[in-house]
């Protein structure tokens, strides 16, 4: 597995292509926890995309002592990532059903858990998302920090090195302008 | 939508946001100014904010945490939030209390401590002492549910009621019987104040918040946490708190000497502002405490008996040691008092006072806390609520960064400054341990960490500066610096600059003067520093300070190749090459102060092996008038100095030293007895400088045996007097070091056969 926390320094240097390099790892890291959730049988676990995440930041990168702003970078990767394991599955699924194909694999299955606790649907939601950045490509990278890796406003702030304040008020208005568009 | 468009309408709408509900319409309107296009976008999106709409609301409150329901919040606070919860699973009535502590708390450390912490409050079980009944995870944030109480402060509570004397004692002794209850379980408070007990409805105090308690180890005093420097409330912070010592149970007992006095006086004895710490460091650690009968505000306040005035002084003595070891004690004290029975503590004497008196005039140390205070606290705040990327914290980090070390620096070669710079290091240690451990990726931090390391090892006991004698300390350091260097190094294996920090950090690790190493290995390490850098220097011209290390790896081998090894032409070859290196620096950076210094230290040693290897005064001589020279330039342009001065004193010993055995007795012996008191004088200054105290003693053991050698018996014995009471200051920390071991014996010697 590439070194994440070498990755990320590269990125914060200015290297873009370390995080294409990164996903990869981030990926795996997402869909074995995802196997591994699902493997301890707890019916009452809920699983949260945020929890994931935090989860697999944990292991990748936590044991390293990262700082902060690191943690942010990490969180901003990794809700690039499940937007796509999102995405990819309700894509897969939905065009399962036209074949009339059931059978399931077990990573489906959690990233079904993932889906079924979101409030929107993921794929009415990434086109909105889509059409968004193009008006405002960066309330768009707000929204898909703060919805598919659970950042706070301020943890937003710092992966797009904007102030808290901005932040706040490019969502609330995004927030708004999605819900319209997904009535 | 295009861009632009879109660009206009979240102007207006996020403006519109920011407003009462009520009076969006008319914004609206008079923002789109008469284009109904744009005023119907708005309005339509605005229609869709309300308050409890669940859409993609990622900022809801918890509905649910474990077993309790969340009923409201009840405030907020820097740490996290607390809601109000009821007992959800129906298998009692109950209400709680919820802290949740804030996102970024999160971290492993974090959560470790969470666990351990929760398990002993857990434990706590006291009538005064409100119960930690569940605790958790929400969304990977730590929750502890308290048992909720409806109370009021307890400082209110006796306003209110006008409570009397006697019943406002025994509720303050139920707050006494909680803190020693919880001190006996290991636990301290450290924020005890009014705020946090409350009184119920009974009349019951109960205590709240052990969110900062703080686990005691063994020794009584609190373990090492996360944060060195503490949060704390500054009004309630014991003087302790304030410097940044370990707390004890005593500071918990200052806490309650504050809250005491409050309860009888009606106000707290001095009022401190967290934004003017130079003021508060004075009240809080120098200025003495009125009695609380002075300045009490109610008649029967102002006619409280001596004894309780003397219980409250004694629990708010600034000095832990002097006030009541345990809140028991002072629990004892209170109830003899009810009791009438005479009561243990006694008034603080005349003498003390006066000591005190005395103690509070050494001013560099007071304003150095002050204002070192100030930074690291700005800092640590920063980091604390994970501000660490914002530019504001990058400005403090730079700040507190020049200003310890400038200050320190600045104060470094004043006399008497030794316990100022004492603080200094403690607190810039304190500043660097907090940031390496969040620097884990900044590069940059980390060599900006390393160099302070690196500075904070030569204060603490590099042998060649004028130091604290902390030589373990030092080495540990400068350790700390390498460990990082290695980090960036690593990742920049090519850069110069890294690779001279890497270079001077291990020379400074060669002088810490704790000799862990054999000669040899002391040789093989120096010669890899001058190859590291003589290997950089290929690839382009070193900087001045790189240069200067280079210098002194070769100074470093001329004295490891001399004394211990007696390699002596290597020796002399590498001494040579340092004064070549020198002369070129001095070319190259006529204005760095280090180049002459060190162009003349590496000729006094080179003038010390012409007189004692090649036998050559008159050579040596030469050399040492120059020296002089260099020196006394020096002096000139610094008069302040005392290194200049110690530098200038040991270019008349050398030179002393030479023309006496030259033949030139007479003036060999001024020579050195100027010295002698030169060094006497920086001192006398300046107690606490291990150096001096130590060039000083070998003065005394040359100028004895001179003095013998003439016959001049009385003389010789008066300066073994003077020698030994110069060896009576050395402490136990400087007996460890070899060579000042060895002239403590020496004139002790000399001392035994002028006796006999």
């Amino acid at each position: 597995m590439a070194d994440v926390v070498a990755l990320l320094e590269r990125w914060q240097r200015g290297d873009k292509s370390a995080l294409d390099e990164m996903v990869p790892s981030v990926y795996d890291e997402l869909k074995r926890l995802a196997r591994v959730y699902l493997s301890r049988e707890r019916p009452d676990h809920s699983l949260q995309p945020t929890e994931l995440v935090h989860e697999a930041y944990v292991r990748l990168v936590a044991q390293r002592e990262v700082d902060w702003r690191n943690r942010a970078h990490f969180l901003g990767v990794a809700a690039q990532v499940i937007r796509r394991i999102l995405l990819h599955h309700a894509e897969h699924r939905s065009a399962k059903k036209r074949e009339g194909y059931s059978r399931r694999v077990s990573l489906d299955a959690a990233l079904e858990c993932l889906e079924r606790d979101a409030t929107v649907d993921i794929l009415t939601l990434n086109a909105a998302m889509e059409r968004l950045a193009e008006m405002d490509p960066r309330q768009s990278q707000i929204v898909e920090l703060r919805v598919f890796g659970g950042l706070t406003v301020e943890e937003a702030a710092a992966v797009l090195d904007l102030s808290a304040t901005t932040v706040k008020r490019e969502w609330s208005v995004a927030r708004l302008w999605l819900q319209k568009e997904l009535q | 939508m295009t861009a632009e468009r879109w660009s206009r309408v979240k102007q207006i709408l996020a403006d519109a946001l920011d407003i009462a509900r009520d009076r969006r319409a008319s914004f609206v309107d008079e923002a789109c100014a008469g284009d109904q296009e744009l005023r119907q976008e708005v309005l339509t999106l605005l229609r869709g904010d309300e308050p409890d709409s669940n859409f993609l609301n990622l900022d809801r409150a918890p509905q649910m945490l474990g077993a309790w329901r969340v009923v409201r919040e009840l405030g907020r606070g820097g740490m996290g939030t607390v809601y109000l919860a009821d007992r959800a699973d129906g298998q009692f009535e109950q209400r709680a209390a919820i802290k949740v502590n804030k996102r970024g708390m999160d971290t492993d450390a974090v959560l470790r401590r969470f666990y351990a912490e929760r398990q002993i409050l857990a434990r706590l079980q006291h009538p005064n002492i409100t119960r930690l009944l569940d605790g958790g995870l929400f969304d990977g944030r730590p929750y502890f549910v308290m048992e909720y109480l409806e109370g009021e402060p307890i400082l209110d509570y006796c306003r209110r009621r006008a409570l009397p004397l006697k019943d406002r004692v025994n509720l303050f002794l139920s707050v006494c019987d909680a803190v020693d209850y919880a001190h006996r379980n290991l636990i301290l408070h450290r924020d005890l104040k009014g705020g946090n007990i409350l009184v119920d409805s009974g009349g019951v105090a109960k205590l709240l918040d052990f969110g900062i308690a703080k686990l005691l180890t063994a020794e009584g005093a609190a373990e090492q946490t996360i944060l060195p420097v503490q949060a704390f409330t500054p009004q309630a912070a014991s003087p302790e708190q304030v410097k940044g010592d370990p707390l004890t149970t005593a500071s918990d007992v200052y806490a309650l000497g504050l809250l005491l006095f409050e309860l009888l006086a009606g106000k707290p004895p001095y009022r401190v502002q967290a934004n003017l710490p130079a003021e508060m460091v004075d009240i809080i650690c120098e200025r003495p405490v009125p009695r609380p009968s002075l300045i009490a505000e109610s008649a029967y306040g102002r006619a409280l008996p001596g004894d309780l005035d003397t219980i409250v002084l004694k629990a708010l003595e600034k000095d832990p040691t002097r006030r009541y070891n345990r809140a028991a004690d002072m629990a004892d004290d209170l109830r003899r008092y009810l009791d009438g029975l005479p009561i243990q503590a006694r008034p603080t004497s005349a003498g003390y006072r006066l000591h005190k008196f005395v103690s509070r005039h050494r001013r560099p140390v007071a304003v150095a806390a002050a204002l070192v205070l100030a930074v690291t606290v700005a800092v640590t705040d920063a980091v604390r609520e994970g501000r660490r990327a914002s530019r504001r914290f990058q400005e403090l980090r730079q700040l507190a960064g020049n200003f310890l070390f400038e200050f320190h620096d600045a104060i470094a070669s004043l006399p008497g400054a030794t316990p100022a710079r004492e603080l200094v290091e403690k607190r810039a240690l304190q500043y660097l341990d907090i940031l390496s451990r969040e620097a884990s990726s900044d590069l940059d931090l980390k060599r900006e960490l390393a160099e302070g390391y690196v500075r904070i090892g030569a204060a603490q006991g590099l042998t060649h500066e004028s130091n604290l004698g902390k030589s373990a300390e030092a080495r540990a350091s400068i350790d700390k610096a390498i460990a990082l260097l290695d980090e960036v190094s690593r990742a920049r294996p090519n850069d110069a600059a890294v690779t001279a920090d890497l270079a001077r950090a291990h020379l400074a690790r060669l002088s810490t003067g704790t000799k862990a190493e054999s000669p040899q290995q002391h040789l093989a390490e120096l010669r890899k520093v001058a190859s590291m850098l003589e290997e950089s220097a290929k690839q382009r011209p070193l900087t001045a300070p790189a240069h200067l290390t280079l210098a002194q790896a070769y100074f470093g081998l001329g004295e490891v190749l001399w004394v211990p090894l007696h390699q002596d032409s290597d020796s002399l070859a590498a001494r040579l090459r340092s004064i070549a290196l020198l002369e070129d620096l001095v070319r190259r950076f006529p204005q760095d102060p280090d180049g002459p210094r060190w162009l003349a230290q590496s000729k006094k040693r080179l003038a010390a092996f012409y007189l004692t290897e090649l036998h050559q005064p008159a050579q040596a001589a030469g050399i040492l008038r120059e020296t002089t020279q260099i020196d006394e330039l020096r002096l000139a342009r610094d008069p302040a100095s005392a290194t200049v001065k110690l530098d200038l004193a040991l270019d008349r010993d050398y030179l002393g030293t030479a023309l006496w055995a030259g033949g030139d007795r007479l003036t060999g012996m001024q020579l050195v007895e100027q010295a002698t008191a030169e060094r006497a004088q920086i001192l006398d200054a300046d107690p606490h400088n291990y150096r001096v105290r130590y060039l000083l003693l070998t003065d005394y053991v040359k100028l004895a045996k001179w003095l013998r050698q003439q016959n001049r018996a009385s003389e010789a014995h008066a300066v073994v007097l003077k020698g030994l009471s110069v060896a009576a200051g050395v402490d136990a920390q400087q007996a460890n070091d070899r060579e000042a071991a060895a002239a403590v014996s020496e004139i002790r010697r000399l001392a035994s056969d002028s006796r006999q």
